[in-house]
């Protein structure tokens, strides 16, 4: 069983017309199902696609119409499960007037860090996201990116099993980016589970083991980078050059047809001087998703 | 149960607010401003200026015990600071309780700093006057007004805290929290009014005497007069009763606003 599985999970949101008689429904999840491991699952769709309804739901913030959650085996609702899980939501704040000190102290309070531990515990948190030196200032002096790797850190404060993020890259500079992305594939290395979401599809495609891709609250794709990179494979880009020429000719061949069209070349006296697949990204993927769910709507 | 560390970080974060020093500044200039109106107003000079400063310390703690509750509780939740508390372990209830008791430490302390600035104050006008003022029965009595004052700061908390669950907007939720406690404020003369009168009906009667009794009475905390009029007595009983009084509503509001916050999806 996973660490985090999500069954069915279906949400509907009530907003009351101008004159509240009427209330209007959306369906924002309509049966979301799937199970993270211990991985690096990347959550990936359009805006207003349920991404964040989703982490919201799994998080009890928010209760779903029907549907079962379970975190560690046991029910989200369970308050115990979120001893051992670490979350970050979107664009994250916290009050400006408090140190970053104060607030992974408030952690650290929450879990129950004994005091003697939390000095080094912090300067590890802060030497892990590039924030040593800054926890005695105010968080108002923070810049946003800042603001956003303390709290990141700080959801490491209780070592989780779990990991939820919701758009974690997003605001961060190239640096930023890298710091959250290496910290991300280090807890993987040492068994943790990361469920994250993100519009930064590169990102994702660099990270993830397994992806998700919701449209309309629908679950379109769930599969390994690596398989989807396999299925949407087109064929290949082969660069060759002819034996005695210094100029290079580039061809473009079918999955099928890859190596009869080598033999051939080097029949024919041909150099091989590369074979780059010709794939769609996953950012094509997602686009082609939302144009075919545009279609059929 | 586990409301503390968000108890702490209300507290720490309400400290550095700067309405804590701005409206601390405010009393101070009132007091200035109580001693300038006891100079144009005809009487006991001691007496108006008491009058004044003790009513601008009451509704300055008022004002600030609603102010940081709607405020603080309101910011969390627009703001999702609500998300970072609520995905650790700790329940919606440790939340609205550990808020409610960061709110209470910072009025605590609001109201001791109030009390020590009102009764320098005090003392300083009685002492420039001509007349004789007893100042340790004044500074005992402001003491006992600072304790009420507290109370009711504590209860106008659990007020604001609910209403910030309670409207979508901050502020209606300010808004209605005052005026709670204005309509509170003028709770008995309107119920002894009514009861008095001939003109009203025995069931509007009735009615009134129902909504004394449910709606929150903030006359009860108002004992400027024990401390102006040195004549006048007042029971420990009264005090007591007052205690009791604030203990079981305030409760009842905080079991009503962690109820809605339960229910409520952020």
């Amino acid at each position: 069983m996973g660490v985090l599985v999500v069954n069915n999970l279906r949400k509907t949101f009530k907003k009351n017309s101008l004159l509240g008689f009427k209330k209007e429904e959306k369906k924002v999840l309509k049966g979301i199902s799937f199970e993270v491991f211990e991985e690096i699952f990347g959550f990936i769709g359009p805006n207003g696609a349920g991404k964040t309804t989703t982490i919201k739901v799994i998080m009890d913030f928010v209760k779903p119409d029907s549907g079962e959650i379970l975190i560690f085996g046991k029910p989200n609702s369970d308050i115990s499960v979120k001893q051992n899980l670490g979350f970050l939501p979107e664009r994250p704040y916290i009050y400006g007037s408090i140190t970053g000190e104060e607030y992974l102290d408030f952690c650290a309070d929450v879990y129950g860090i004994p005091y003697y531990e939390r000095k080094r515990k912090f300067a590890e948190l802060l030497e892990l996201v590039n924030l040593t030196g800054v926890e005695e200032q105010p968080i108002s002096s923070y810049s946003k990116g800042m603001v956003q790797r303390l709290l990141f850190a700080s959801t490491l404060i209780n070592d989780p099993d779990l990991l939820i993020l919701d758009e974690p890259m997003s605001g961060l500079d190239p640096v930023g980016r890298n710091i959250i992305a290496s910290v991300m594939k280090m807890l993987k290395e040492k068994g943790k589970a990361v469920f994250y979401s993100s519009h930064i599809i590169q990102d994702v495609e660099r990270l993830s083991d397994r992806v998700a891709i919701i449209v309309d609250g629908k679950i379109k794709l769930l599969d390994s980078v690596a398989n989807i990179v396999q299925e949407f494979l087109r064929g290949y880009v082969i660069t060759v050059r002819k034996r005695g020429s210094s100029s290079l000719e580039v061809l473009k061949v079918g999955v099928d047809e890859l190596w009869q069209l080598l033999e051939r070349l080097k029949s024919e006296g041909y150099e091989i001087i590369s074979v780059e697949p010709d794939r769609l990204s996953l950012e094509e993927i997602l686009v082609s998703y939302i144009q075919e769910n545009r279609r059929a709507g | 149960m586990n409301p503390f560390p968000v108890a702490k970080i209300t507290f720490e974060e309400l400290l550095k607010e700067k309405s804590f020093i701005g409206l601390l500044t405010l009393e101070v200039f009132l007091l200035f401003v109580s001693k300038l109106i006891s100079n144009v107003v005809a009487g006991d000079t001691v007496k108006v200026a008491m009058d004044f400063a003790l009513s601008f310390f009451f509704f300055t703690v008022a004002l600030y015990s609603v102010f940081v509750s709607v405020g603080s509780t309101f910011r969390d939740v627009s703001d999702r600071v609500v998300y970072l508390i609520l995905s650790k372990p700790l329940k919606r209830s440790d939340y609205v309780i550990g808020k409610f008791l960061g709110c209470t430490l910072a009025v605590a302390l609001f109201t001791f700093l109030s009390f020590f600035i009102v009764t320098s104050g005090i003392l300083t006008i009685s002492s420039t006057a001509n007349l004789y003022v007893p100042h340790v029965v004044v500074v005992e009595r402001v003491f006992l007004l600072s304790l009420l004052v507290f109370l009711m700061g504590v209860f106008l908390s659990a007020f604001g805290i609910l209403f910030a669950i309670l409207f979508t907007s901050q502020v209606l939720a300010l808004i209605s929290a005052i005026f709670l406690f204005l309509a509170g404020l003028e709770l008995s003369p309107v119920k002894e009014l009514v009861v008095s009168s001939k003109y009203v009906s025995p069931v509007n009667k009735l009615i009134v005497q129902i909504a004394y009794y449910l709606f929150p009475n903030f006359s009860l905390f108002d004992v400027k007069d024990y401390v102006v009029h040195l004549a006048i007595k007042v029971s420990p009983l009264f005090f007591a009763s007052v205690f009791i009084y604030s203990l079981i509503y305030t409760s009842a509001v905080l079991l009503v606003a962690t109820y809605l916050f339960d229910r409520r999806e952020l």
